[in-house]
């Protein structure tokens, strides 16, 4: 029993060897794949980042046009309202002046008054036309609302900015990633890749806040004004 | 109302753009614009603002290094500063308002917030002078 241990001990230590090369044999190749998985996504990363470079890019020039748009609107509602407004005063200073004007027709006597009766008449119904100061109405309710509205929009493209920093953020982690990937590929190489390293990084300069967000909830307004008032004592 | 020269500092076109417009649909027409601190250290210098609105998170100097720059400057120490940033966390509050923020406002802003800090700025800075 002893002799037959003895006697199988080269044996098994032979098959673990074996299973060792043959184990080599398998990794060798597992390890090429690894590592050519490692090359081919350290080479996509850049494209990725200056993707979302290009995004980010396109959206602030989109966002600067739909302002400039409404800027444009908003000039011309403001001429609108100021026109309105000249036309207001006008058409109340017309009508102080028909006011005047049947006052003293009304003073004249019957005889010289008569021929005015009909005019007379028409101002009246003119001056007392609901529709006329209703439309008035309607109209500065209108470009009011209209301006309101356009500076609706212009508040929510605050959200491209808001975007654009948890974009920054994404091409943040993923220029970590190409790092720590380019590292692995470097040490795979024997160092020999270490000038493929670097890389453009499109968000170089971009400082970015991780948490951006774009909420309209108050809570994180109130919880700052909270605080606004600890520091001033209720004076703001 | 007219006579404040706003100096509007942000990395951001767009916001720049956003409360500029803001700015002057309620009224205020005088404003100029920095790209990041060190451009409105610059545009103090140049065009003698007397209301900075900033942001936080900007390249060269951000605006927590721009608003402690101008708090310790006597020429500009006295001008109000609003931030208005996207860091709405408890502890960036406090941050600013240690390096003497006048007042915090959390991204994304409105029309109506925006003016009811401004008034309570200046109701408080104008009632000290």
């Amino acid at each position: 029993m002893a002799d037959s241990a003895v006697n199988n001990k080269p044996a098994s230590g032979e098959r673990v060897a074996r299973d060792l090369v043959q184990l080599i044999r398998e990794i060798v190749p597992l390890l090429e794949n690894v590592r050519h998985s490692i090359e081919e996504s350290t080479s996509h990363i850049p494209k990725a980042s200056k993707q979302l470079s290009n995004v980010t890019q396109a959206t602030e020039s989109a966002t600067v046009e739909i302002l400039n748009v409404l800027e444009s609107m908003t000039n011309r509602i403001t001429q609108a309202e100021e026109k309105l407004a000249v036309v207001k005063r006008s058409v109340e200073k017309t009508n102080n002046a028909v006011r005047k004007l049947q006052a003293a027709v009304a003073a004249l006597p019957e005889a010289q008054r008569k021929p005015f009766e009909e005019a007379v008449a028409d101002v009246n119904a003119q001056l007392g036309d609901p529709g006329r100061d209703e439309g008035f109405r309607l109209a500065e309710e209108f470009l009011a609302k209209t301006k309101e509205e356009s500076m609706s929009i212009a508040i929510s493209l605050q959200v491209q900015d808001i975007t654009s920093q948890q974009i920054a953020g994404v091409a943040h982690i993923i220029e970590g990633v190409r790092e720590q990937l380019a590292s692995a590929l470097f040490r795979f190489e024997n160092g020999t890749a270490a000038a493929d390293i670097e890389e453009p990084n499109h968000f170089k300069d971009k400082v970015f806040d991780t948490n951006a967000q774009y909420s309209k909830s108050p809570e994180r307004q109130s919880d700052a004004d909270e605080i606004v008032r600890q520091f001033t004592n209720g004076k703001q | 109302m007219a006579d404040h020269k706003f100096l509007v500092v942000d990395d951001s076109l767009t916001m720049r753009r956003i409360v500029v417009n803001a700015l002057k649909t309620l009224g205020y027409e005088q404003v100029v614009e920095a790209q990041d601190g060190k451009d409105a250290v610059a545009k103090l210098m140049t065009e003698s603002p007397t209301f900075v609105i900033t942001d936080w998170n900007m390249p060269e100097m951000n605006g927590l290094d721009l608003t402690k720059w101008i708090r310790a400057n006597g020429q500009f120490e006295s001008i109000p500063i609003l931030m208005i940033t996207t860091r709405g966390n408890k502890d960036d509050v406090i941050e600013a308002m240690k390096a003497r923020v006048n007042n915090y406002i959390v991204k994304p802003f409105t029309p109506q917030g925006l003016k009811e800090k401004i008034d309570q700025i200046l109701k408080t800075t104008e009632a000290k002078a």
